[in-house]
């Protein structure tokens, strides 16, 4: 097929221009923006090989909160707004040493995948009601785990985020 | 759904999207190429008239809106798990309800951790 062909092509070329632009940018906040191109084309992609949940699971869960919290994470730094210099470090050998790593792991992931054919042959897409059957009758103890993972991340969050001062909270107490 | 359905359901989305994205364009454009432009250093200021503006653009805001933000991710994600089972849960057995109640409770009590460590409250 020829359309969905077309449309990799363009999404994989924005998404090639954002992720460079995301480490090339000077700026903390359009570094962010330049992100959540690149997890839009991710987005996207998903759509194109028959995934949909995924893609708007990738929409709203990434677009919609990661990077708000990478916003909110630039915003509660002192990070300044508009050019900052402090933004390289003398690591660039070793990110492009782990950029080749993680290529070449992909890269052998998928050759095992599918091997030299080049032509992937969706039948159809994967429906969400699908999905929902399969979590509830196949998938349903690593279903129970996820929340038991979320409730484990909530608390990390919580320890980390919080301000634990037992004398602080006494005070505000007597306060009110 | 097949496949071939389910890249022209996209096709209309991406109609849409195209179609939205020309309109504010045109709209952009033409002000750009309609509008004279006198700027002054008062038409330019954030505003024209009240209060000046005092101070940088970039304010370091409080810690406390980061555990919103946070707690915003995992209810986010657990939403995400919701939508499946809504879809067909007219067609599950009692046990898929079962279930939901459990993972959702689960959650409660993360809920409820956030509550009694005070950092639902705003001071």
């Amino acid at each position: 097929m020829v359309g969905p062909n077309i449309a990799f092509w363009i999404i994989a070329l924005v998404m090639a221009y954002a992720g460079v632009r995301l480490v090339t940018t000077r700026n903390v906040v359009h570094a962010a923006l330049y992100l959540m191109i690149v997890l839009a084309g991710t987005a996207a992609i998903f759509l194109l090989l028959g995934a949909e949940f995924l893609g708007w699971t990738q929409v709203l869960v990434y677009i919609g909160a990661i990077v708000v919290l990478f916003l909110f994470g630039v915003m509660l730094t002192r990070a300044t707004y508009g050019e900052s210099k402090g933004l390289d470090n003398d690591q660039r050998v070793l990110a492009a040493t782990v950029a080749v790593i993680v290529f070449l792991v992909f890269a052998g992931a998928m050759w095992k995948a599918f091997g030299a054919s080049t032509e992937i042959v969706l039948e159809k897409s994967t429906t969400v009601s699908e999905l929902g059957r399969d979590l509830m009758t196949n998938w349903v103890l690593p279903f129970e785990a996820v929340s038991l993972v979320l409730l484990a991340s909530l608390i990390g969050a919580i320890t980390l985020a919080r301000r634990d001062d037992p004398e602080h909270v006494r005070d505000r107490g007597v306060e009110r | 759904m097949p496949i071939d359905a389910y890249y022209r359901s996209y096709l209309q989305v991406a109609a849409v999207g195209l179609l939205g994205l020309g309109l504010f364009g045109a709209m952009i454009g033409l002000a750009k190429v309609l509008q004279p432009r006198r700027l002054s250093d008062l038409k330019s200021s954030i505003y024209e008239c009240g209060v000046e503006p005092l101070g940088d653009e970039w304010s370091q805001s409080q810690v406390r809106y980061y555990v919103f933000a946070l707690l915003f991710v995992v209810f986010d994600v657990e939403a995400i798990f919701v939508f499946p089972w809504a879809v067909i849960m007219g067609t599950l057995s009692w046990a898929a309800l079962v279930e939901m109640v459990i993972f959702i409770l689960i959650l409660a009590v993360a809920l409820l951790y956030a509550v009694r460590k005070g950092v639902l409250r705003w001071i």
